[in-house]
């Protein structure tokens, strides 16, 4: 498998008078596990619909290795191999947990539509290669023996596993998840830091992750991007980020040094007493 | 030709103002609820029996082909309101039984509702013993004396009266929708209903006026249609069925969930099927079908044109959706 | 090889025997009844495939049938007297009368039943080609806007119909008229006269055959694609799933069933008309759908059976002028108490494996 490399180059999107994102630019390589982090608001996940093609960018590139992918459907864009995970939640919530990781795996079938109908070999292979290949991503993610259950009915944490679950099935090169930790306690949260680094050994992706929780964040990530009001104000190791005025400053609203200063004040009025 | 060109804008104006009325109706549940109400036609036909009801009972009703009163003036007066909170209340009803259970449902259940409430409305009209399937004759409520005549066409004052109150209704709404509080919540509703509830709206009280506003207005539709087009009929026939269908489309040419659209999209309609019927007789040599059977397809060609070209209307915006 | 040809060869067996059973044994009453509930049964089951596992909303489905039946009347009626000079006498398998009436002579398989069976086909190709050129614009957009199209669509084909020449009579017509003619539809007083083909085996083939595809679809990639979109566009092409594809071609299939439905109306009765088939015949395929189950097969068949029959049941002339409140009552409460229909997703054979599952 041949590395795979996602560029973002200069991407400014604008909704009627606001930019949600201004010269938005990353460069995501497999291997790589990449955090995308910013308040509330800061334009993250439009930086993802627009990665994914939910959104047409109004300036700017983006190339999947070397090829440019801005402005086509989101389904040819998946197929080229960048999928996705959802903020809130999109499983298909009718469906079986192995339906849902099935409908993923469509970009593996070869037949037509008159194979299917007419129940040509080329469809029972197909099908059974796409049920195996479930299957085994399903073994992987735990999710296994609740594969008959409605998508719907599996209980939090599990339809978040789902959702990774189910874009992996797409054969992605790039991965984009967005918040996988949210609303997830803190022993779910240590099983899914360990459940992404074993994906970035086993599978040949780049992994693009937007995560409110800094613990995971500083934990997982090799580089990290820091939005504040659509615009980059950081990238670089997270070592480096914990400690960089501009996203301290974007987080808690006033300069880190004013804080310091507070909590030194704090601390002296605190042995005064 | 003259002639027949000033007779087609009077008839388009006329059939237009009544669209844009009905349109309204469509236009304001789809700018606050995001579905299309297929029971608002059926409301506009019960407010043209109410119209014809209350004639009856105040005296003015049609025996043997001839009216046994002649319309002393003030009955329309009492007529109209009659029908206007008739179907006001019966929008009411409507939203309270049949979509408020369905609030937070797909959309396509609430659409499917929707024709059921039509359906069931049209047809528990059709038994004998509520309105039956025979059309009946609508009184005159009011006299209708010969205004004026340009170019050999007589200008009588009952399509003058029925543009103008359309009008006056119309600027109404606008009044309210944009320069009112109710007008502020309903659009505050339509553009987010949750964050409106959390400013305080009462999002069900702004929901519930908006069906009463559009049954209103359908009402009033519905008498002015029955005293233009003087008979009355259960829609038994698809022309009733039709004529909701078309006030709609005139809705979503001209934006789905935009008051003005929904009026520029009513004459627009109206013009298009009205010229389009008389080309006929305009190009005589060019032309050779009859293009009057032909009136209800051009509708439906410019819908698909508009859907085509323009799927937002001519004043709406396209609403990216949110993911 | 053995699994794919097993069921097309069970609807074929079962088309036969319902033919021959109910031929031989009847007076004509079950052949009738069963004609109309075998075409109410293609219509729920293909409507279904738009409605049910992609989560469009077409009501328009008439407007496909009337077409083909349209299509077909006019090929049996003209194309017979163009292609045979007279009409093909229908052989066995096309023969639409209980067997004691049946001339000894007859073939079991004629040149005739090959003609409608290529009659059956076109008016498909026909009503699906309509189906695409209503589809392209409107699949693109919300799923409510096709609601609206595919109504507009369904008036569209009336009005035209309804606008058409008078019929020509068949004593007049010879083969050099051509094509010229096949417009003849009669007008708002309908299409007659067109000769009997459709016989229980034909409907029940074709029923075999819409039943046999809306199953195969379900289960299999296509079909699954179908209803991701109907459960989440956005995450069903974020998958990979193109969307408006699969969406038309869910929407071709199910205008070709209709139109094969269409065919079948009118050489089972001999006449078609586009005025009865309006508005609200598209109605009552979409409260069986819904009322079957959105999404069901086996659903949408009992439900089509159900209500097709229950008006004979329940004494036509009584029931009729409450049928369509009835109806109008089922579609509320059925979205307001199940909103994914009686069977919702699920099939028959479905519930039964669960209370299995659950017991073992």
């Amino acid at each position: 498998m041949t590395a795979a490399k996602l560029e973002v180059q200069n991407v400014t999107k604008i909704f009627g008078g606001l930019t949600a994102v201004r010269d938005f630019s990353i460069v995501v390589e497999t291997g790589q596990l990449q955090g995308l982090i910013g308040p509330n608001g800061a334009g993250k996940t439009t930086c993802f619909n627009l990665l994914t093609g939910v959104y047409r960018p109004d300036a700017g590139k983006i190339l999947l290795n070397g090829k440019r992918i801005d402005g086509r459907r989101p389904s040819s864009i998946t197929s080229s191999g960048i999928a996705r995970t959802f903020q809130n939640i999109r499983l298909f919530r009718d469906l079986t947990v192995l339906d849902n990781v099935r409908v993923a795996c469509h970009l593996r079938a070869r037949h037509t539509l008159v194979g299917a109908l007419l129940r040509l070999p080329n469809h029972y292979r197909d099908e059974a290669h796409i049920r195996a290949h479930s299957i085994r991503l399903l073994e992987r993610f735990g999710l296994l023996d609740r594969s008959e259950e409605l998508a719907g009915n599996l209980p939090y944490g599990d339809q978040r596993r789902l959702e990774i679950a189910r874009a992996l099935a797409t054969d992605p090169k790039i991965l984009l998840l967005d918040e996988p930790a949210a609303g997830m306690n803190p022993a779910e949260k240590i099983a899914l830091k360990e459940l992404i680094r074993q994906l970035l050994k086993d599978f040949p992706v780049g992994i693009l992750l937007i995560e409110h929780d800094m613990d995971v964040v500083m934990d997982l990530c090799d580089r990290i991007t820091v939005l504040d009001y659509g615009q980059i104000i950081a990238t670089g190791k997270p070592e480096e980020i914990q400690c960089d005025e501009k996203v301290i400053e974007a987080y808690l609203g006033c300069p880190a040094h004013s804080v310091e200063e507070a909590v030194q004040k704090d601390l002296e009025r605190g042995t005064d007493v | 030709m003259t002639t027949l060109f000033i007779q087609s804008l009077l008839d388009a104006l006329t059939l237009g103002a009544l669209y844009a009325l009905i349109a309204l109706g469509y236009t304001m549940v789809y700018g606050v609820l995001g579905f299309i109400n297929f029971a608002h036609s059926d409301v506009f036909a019960i407010g043209a029996w109410t119209g014809l009801l209350t004639s009856s009972l105040l005296g003015l009703s049609i025996v043997m082909g001839s009216q046994t009163v002649e319309p002393r003036g003030w009955e329309i007066f009492l007529v109209i309101p009659a029908a206007v909170l008739v179907c006001g209340l019966l929008a009411w009803v409507i939203q309270r039984l049949a979509y408020a259970p369905l609030r937070d449902a797909p959309r396509l259940n609430v659409l499917i509702t929707a024709i059921g409430v039509s359906l069931l409305l049209q047809n528990v009209g059709q038994l004998p013993w509520v309105f039956g399937t025979d059309p009946r004759p609508m009184p005159r409520l009011i006299e209708n004396p010969l205004l004026f005549e340009i170019q050999g066409v007589q200008v009588t004052l009952l399509p003058m009266l029925t543009i103008v109150a359309a009008m006056v209704l119309m600027v109404g709404l606008e009044v309210l929708i944009f320069h009112t509080r109710f007008g502020r919540a309903m659009r505050a509703v339509s553009m987010n209903p949750k964050v409106a509830s959390l400013m305080g709206i009462p999002v069900d009280r702004v929901i519930d006026g908006t069906f009463v506003l559009g049954g209103a207005l359908a009402g009033a539709a519905g008498v002015l249609f029955a005293m233009e087009y003087p008979t009355v009929q259960q829609p038994a026939s698809n022309t009733w069925v039709l004529l909701g269908l078309k006030a709609f489309i005139a809705a979503v040419i001209g934006g789905i969930g935009n008051i003005r659209g929904a009026m520029v999209g009513g004459f627009l309609i109206a013009f298009l099927e009205r010229f389009g019927a008389a080309a006929q007789q305009f190009f005589p040599g060019i032309i050779s079908f009859d293009t009057t059977v032909y009136r209800d397809v051009y509708c439906f060609a410019i819908l698909i044109v508009i859907l085509l070209v323009r799927p937002a209307g001519l004043f709406g915006r396209s609403v990216v959706e949110k993911v | 090889m053995i699994r794919s040809i097993f069921a097309p060869l069970m609807v074929l067996l079962i088309a036969i025997g319902v033919h021959g059973l109910v031929g031989r044994y009847d007076d004509g009453y079950w052949i009738n009844q069963l004609t109309i509930i075998g075409i109410a049964i293609i219509l729920a089951v293909s409507l279904n495939i738009v409605n049910g596992f992609t989560g469009q909303f077409s009501i328009g489905h008439a407007g496909f049938l009337s077409l083909g039946g349209y299509l077909a009347g006019s090929l049996l009626y003209y194309g017979s007297v163009m292609f045979f000079q007279t009409r093909p006498e229908p052989g066995f398998f096309s023969f639409t009368q209980p067997f004691d009436r049946m001339d000894p002579t007859i073939v079991w398989w004629g040149i005739g039943d090959l003609f409608f069976l290529c009659v059956c086909l076109s008016a498909g190709l026909f009503a699906a080609v309509a189906g695409l050129i209503v589809g392209l614009p409107s699949l693109r957009l919300r799923g409510d806007y096709l609601a609206i199209v595919t109504v507009g669509f369904g008036e569209i084909v009336r009005i035209l119909i309804e606008s058409s020449q008078r019929q020509v009579p068949l004593s007049r017509l010879n083969r050099a008229d051509g094509w010229d003619l096949v417009t003849g539809w009669g007008s708002a007083m309908g299409f007659n006269y067109i000769p009997k083909f459709g016989s229980l085996f034909w409907v029940y083939l074709f029923v075999g055959i819409t039943i046999l595809t809306a199953i195969r679809l379900k289960y299999s990639t296509h079909g699954r694609a179908y209803l991701s979109i109907r459960e989440d566009e956005i995450a069903a092409e974020a998958m990979g799933v193109r969307s408006t594809r699969y969406k038309i071609q869910a929407f071709v299939i199910s205008a070709f069933f209709a139109g094969i439905a269409g065919a079948l109306t009118a050489s089972s009765q001999g006449t078609i008309n586009a005025t009865e088939l309006a508005f609200m015949k598209s109605l009552e395929i979409v409260v069986i759908v819904v009322l079957g189950g959105m999404g069901s097969v086996s659903g949408a068949v009992l439900a089509a059976v159900v209500l097709t029959y229950l008006p004979e049941l329940l004494q036509a002339e009584t029931f009729a002028r409450y049928r369509l409140i009835l109806y109008a009552l089922v579609l509320i409460f059925v979205m307001i108490l199940r909103p994914r229909g009686l069977m919702g997703t699920r099939e028959v054979w479905d519930v039964f494996r669960r209370r299995r599952g659950v017991q073992g």
